[in-house]
């Protein structure tokens, strides 16, 4: 299998004033093509802040990381930019959907922001709302939606570009039960039948268990 | 991120609330609108001031009594040499005197024009300008024509007699004729007489107090001049331009003063559309998060709330530009009346493209101007922090 991540002895400190707060503690770890991974531990253990960097939505303080042999830690903000673009999906806790938009234009914008044609975007925006099974909901705004067809649309919109990643940050956190299995179960569909890669972070151990590897973390450290 | 992606996500922001928008909109286009029928009055007014002063006083060149002279010499021969220029529709002499006009109640000093019917009426309006009785007629004597303004202060009508005493002190009687209006304070304050009567009482032969010269086509006006400098003739030779200087001057002081009321206006609009713009970043830093997060460059959010401050600078000017014209349109067939020192009149609007031009530069600069520091506030946003804590 083809290695997606590759984080080596990273480091990221905050500050408080002049006070150091170390998030991560100099980890390590790689991530397979078509592994789903569960990132787990308690509140403050760092898991956030290994998703961001990871997501090149933050930097380390020290230490490197590769994404599909790339090393992105190095790269500056427009180079991240075109990278995360392309090379990223992201599932959000509160969906972080756009409102004035429909699901379908929701789902099409990272494809449109490659300077896709409108038309392209607009068939391959159907085919993953389909695949999350929202056809019939696609030009209702969110809105109109409930919490768990939102996150369906945010997972199209990860989709769409084709990722070889997709990291999803307590995606479930807002929903209830019945419904976080749902989407739990479309994250598996996809990791299983589209040898989707899919970084997970939860707190919830029933659901990271259907991770096919957990990554516990501590204290800003790995675990196990 | 294209263009077209721009276009749609800066609609799509700015379409979310139409109400808002509208008023923005609004905002900005009823400064716009504003200078519109005030720029085409102020066209309307000084082209009606130039085009009337050309009409019944100054025709398109005038020769004057040099420095130190009170009369030009030899006036017939000059006229004479003027009237044979290609070109040259009308030649007028007049001889100005002061005078006191007197009734058995009032006693007024004005301002008496001798001139000569049949030139005056190939070179001015005046004519025109009858409102009762005639014209002056070279072979009617003892006739005068009087400004509506004076006939009203001397309560005076056609066929009253009044009496002129001359600047040599000597005194006459004369019928009015007519009573014209001009519109201009200065003319309608004034008499009108018979040339070679004016002369012949007088005794002012081949002498003129002023003679203007109108012209076929009013852009040879500055040719004319220049060849009648050339000639060396004892008078001081200047265009209807130099004469109307003051109206110049009156439009330069009034676009000075129009200009800053326009942008004051326009500008608190800019900083509504800056409002705007920043109020709606407020409310979803957590979205402009999400849109750098998915890929969206810092530069390309910038773009994006910049090109809203455009789209509605553009939008405030269409809409503004278009009511402008409307009223312009409206005043250019229902003329206002307009009352200054110089004259009381029904002024038109006069509608031009030029008069948008100031109007969308000024909105579409303000507005940009408006959006820029919230937009240059989008793009800095902290991806993070805008997404956990926005």
């Amino acid at each position: 299998m083809a290695r997606v991540v590759l984080a080596e002895n990273i480091r990221k400190n905050y500050f408080l004033g002049k006070v150091v707060v170390p998030a991560l503690r100099g980890l390590s770890i790689e991530i397979e093509q078509g592994e789903f991974i569960g990132i787990m531990g308690p509140s403050g253990s760092g898991k956030s802040t290994l998703l961001n960097l990871i997501g090149m939505l933050d930097t380390p303080t020290s230490g490197s990381i590769q994404i599909n042999n790339q090393k992105v830690s190095a790269m500056n903000e427009n180079e991240r930019a075109d990278f995360r673009l392309s090379h990223l999906g992201f599932v959000f806790q509160f969906f972080n959907l756009f409102l004035e938009l429909s699901a379908i234009e929701n789902a099409m914008l990272p494809m449109m922001l490659r300077g896709i044609a409108h038309g392209r975007c607009r068939e391959r925006a159907k085919e993953v709302l389909e695949l999350v099974g929202l056809a019939k909901r696609m030009h209702h705004k969110p809105s109109e939606l409930s919490g768990g067809e939102q996150q369906r649309v945010a997972i199209a919109r990860s989709l769409i570009n084709r990722p070889p990643l997709i990291l999803a940050d307590e995606p479930t956190g807002n929903l209830d039960t019945l419904t976080s299995l749902e989407i739990m179960e479309i994250l598996k569909q996809l990791n299983r039948e589209h040898c989707q890669t899919i970084v997970l972070v939860t707190h919830e151990p029933d659901l990271g268990r259907r991770a096919d590897r957990i990554i516990c973390l501590r204290d800003g450290e790995i675990e196990n | 991120m294209n263009l077209r992606t721009l276009f749609f996500l800066a609609i799509k922001d700015l379409t979310k609330d139409v109400k808002v928008l509208a008023l923005v909109v609004m905002a900005v286009g009823s400064g716009a609108m504003a200078i519109i029928p005030l720029s085409g009055l102020m066209l309307g007014f000084s082209n009606y001031l130039s085009e009337t002063t050309i009409d019944v006083s100054s025709g398109h060149v005038i020769l004057s009594p040099e420095k130190d002279e009170k009369l030009i010499k030899k006036a017939d021969l000059i006229k004479r040499a003027i009237e044979n220029i290609s070109g040259v529709q009308g030649v007028s002499i007049r001889l100005v005197d002061s005078t006191s006009a007197i009734t058995k109640k009032e006693n007024r000093s004005v301002l008496l024009n001798a001139i000569d019917a049949a030139s005056e009426s190939q070179t001015t309006t005046l004519h025109e300008k009858i409102i009762k009785g005639r014209f002056l007629d070279s072979s009617r004597k003892n006739c005068i024509i009087i400004g509506s303004e004076l006939s009203e202060d001397l309560k005076v009508e056609v066929g009253d007699s009044i009496a002129i005493q001359f600047s040599n002190a000597q005194k006459m009687r004369f019928k009015i004729s007519g009573i014209y209006s001009t519109g201009f304070h200065e003319i309608d304050n004034g008499i009108y007489m018979n040339l070679p009567e004016y002369q012949r009482r007088m005794n002012v032969v081949n002498r003129a107090s002023q003679i203007i010269v109108r012209l076929k086509n009013p852009k040879l006006a500055e040719v004319l001049a220049e060849r009648l400098r050339e000639w060396q003739i004892q008078a001081k030779v200047e265009t209807w331009k130099d004469r109307l200087r003051f109206v110049e001057g009156l439009q330069q002081n009034y676009r000075f003063i129009q200009r800053i009321v326009i942008f004051l206006s326009i500008a608190s609009a800019g900083l509504a559309t800056g409002v705007l713009i920043y109020t709606n970043i407020q409310h979803k830093i957590r979205s402009i998060g999400i849109l750098k997060a998915i890929g969206t460059r810092n530069c390309r959010v910038l773009q994006l709330y910049i090109l809203e401050g455009l789209l509605i600078g553009i939008s405030g000017a269409s809409v503004g530009n278009a009511a402008g014209s409307l009223i312009c349109s409206y005043i250019s067939t229902h003329p206002l009346q307009i009352r200054t020192s110089l004259s009381s009149n029904l002024v038109t609007a006069e509608f031009s493209l030029s008069l948008l031009i100031l109007p969308t530069l000024i909105a579409i600069s303000v507005t940009l101007a408006g959006s820029l520091y919230p937009a240059w506030r989008a793009a800095r946003t902290n991806i993070i922090k805008a997404i956990w804590h926005g």
